[in-house]
């Protein structure tokens, strides 16, 4: 189970924002925000209500859990 | 000859702490200062002036070992970093209820630290070996132990927070 999320293309939806302002715009650094959009970092409860809070869109638009594929028999 | 290469060294080294000093205790409240946050480029700022100083350090701990402990050469080569974590002080003492590190920063660095501090038990315990055997200064110990791990940990660091 991880974590998967729409966050670049909210970021472009929200007037083609750069990774650094939006960075800026929730106070992380900008390697924060690439992170979380490849998927290599899960941000906090906190990270991810901040994020949709700014780009104004509900918090499950923006992530959302991925399953596992089952295993074969 | 030796003398004044070891009392320069030393009043260099006590004035740049004193200055540094200084620093953290004027700067936080002087007009012009911005920063409030570890941003980025400080981050990777301070991980390349760690991983410098410790490779600097490590040189002239096996390069010349006498004169690292009698010239006071690995103090000199930590001081960089000493300046730079002054400069972390004086941000955070600017902004003292804010969070100066972004959350991927703080796991970068805990990852990074325990990870230095994983290795450096093998590091230090070929440093035992070679103590033993009397192919090392047994004076060394602590400068290695620090150089080697800082330089594992500023590596760590920088390459996981770089890599996004």
């Amino acid at each position: 189970m991880r974590l998967g999320n729409d966050l670049k293309r909210c970021r472009f939806d929200a007037g083609d924002l750069s990774q650094e302002a939006l960075a800026r715009a929730v106070g992380v650094t900008r390697q924060t925000i690439i992170a979380v959009e490849k998927g290599r970092f899960v941000p906090s409860t906190l990270l991810g209500l901040r994020l949709a809070r700014f780009l104004g869109k509900p918090v499950e638009k923006i992530f959302w859990i991925v399953e596992d594929a089952p295993e074969p028999r | 000859m030796a003398l004044s290469v070891e009392s320069a060294v030393k009043v260099v080294l006590v004035v740049l702490l004193a200055l540094a000093g200084l620093g953290i205790w004027l700067l936080p409240g002087a007009r012009g200062g911005t920063r409030r946050r570890i941003d980025g480029r400080l981050f990777v700022t301070t991980c390349g002036v760690g991983m410098l100083c410790s490779a600097a350090g490590l040189v002239v701990v096996f390069a010349s070992p006498r004169h690292a402990v009698e010239w006071h050469l690995w103090e000199a080569a930590a001081m960089p970093l000493v300046l730079v974590y002054a400069y972390w002080i004086v941000v955070i003492r600017r902004a003292p209820e804010a969070e100066v590190l972004d959350e991927k920063q703080a796991v970068d660095m805990t990852t990074a630290g325990a990870l230095a501090w994983g290795l450096s038990i093998p590091v230090m315990g070929a440093a035992f070996v070679l103590q033993e055997q009397g192919l090392f200064d047994g004076r060394l110990w602590f400068p290695c132990y620090l150089f080697a791990t800082l330089l594992v940990y500023f590596s760590i660091t920088l390459y996981r927070f770089e890599r996004g």
